[in-house]
């Protein structure tokens, strides 16, 4: 059996304006950290353990923030 | 194509199945493409099977009289339509592909019940999880509405 250790995280974002994810990652997300969904990037601003972890799988919540959608993030490099 | 056992080892669906079993699970599973803003699950029609993400995204969202409503963002991993293998009831809610579209795996209710028949294992297994996922979603669900 494999040792690896995987994160289902649920992503939900400050003020309700966006629906939030439920992802699969295998590095365990921290405060400050900056994902991508739904074209947006959101900044992880808490983590907390949802529920126990069940074999090699842990359950953890992340509240986030919204910080600019991914295309406007692509035209200010290009700009 | 068929779906890795990589794949399904990501899936907590199939978390503490054995690679043997994973292989067994993976010859149900029937790949199929999602381009983006398609709809795959459109609420309130009846289903036959889960699909799980593999790759990409999907929205889900119900629709009232008026609007709809976006309840969550499912990544790679995830499952969809879970339900219909436990109720075999009219789908609880839409669900599309976001905008970079997405690809899944569908497995079909009447295959994965013949497999649980023959390795009552897996089908404990895979209850138990699916006891667990929708645990997952509904304290997702209640925090998204703090």
């Amino acid at each position: 059996m494999t040792d690896e250790i995987f994160y289902k995280v649920s992503f939900v974002v400050m003020g309700g304006e966006h629906p939030g994810a439920i992802m699969t990652v295998e590095k365990k997300p921290e405060i400050g950290d900056e994902i991508t969904f739904n074209g947006s990037v959101f900044r992880v601003t808490e983590v907390m353990e949802l529920m126990p972890p069940v074999g090699n799988f842990g359950f953890l919540h992340a509240t986030c923030e919204h910080l600019r959608p991914t295309r406007i993030e692509e035209g200010d490099e290009t700009g | 194509m068929s779906i890795s056992t990589n794949l399904l080892k990501r899936v907590q669906l199939f978390a503490n199945l054995t690679p043997a079993e994973l292989a067994l699970l993976a010859d149900i599973c029937a790949p199929t493409e999602a381009r983006p803003k398609e709809l795959i699950i459109e609420q309130n029609t009846t289903g036959t099977g889960m699909y799980i993400v593999a790759s990409g995204a999907v929205e889900v969202f119900i629709s009232g009289l008026e609007n709809a409503r976006s309840l969550v963002v499912l990544g790679p991993g995830q499952v969809i339509g879970e339900m219909a293998l436990i109720d075999q009831g009219y789908r609880s809610a839409s669900v599309k592909a976001t905008g970079e579209g997405a690809t899944l795996y569908l497995i079909e209710r009447d295959q994965f019940y013949a497999l649980c028949e023959q390795n009552y294992h897996i089908g404990f297994i895979v209850m138990r999880n699916l006891a667990i996922d929708i645990a997952f979603k509904l304290r997702h669900r209640n925090l998204a509405e703090l």
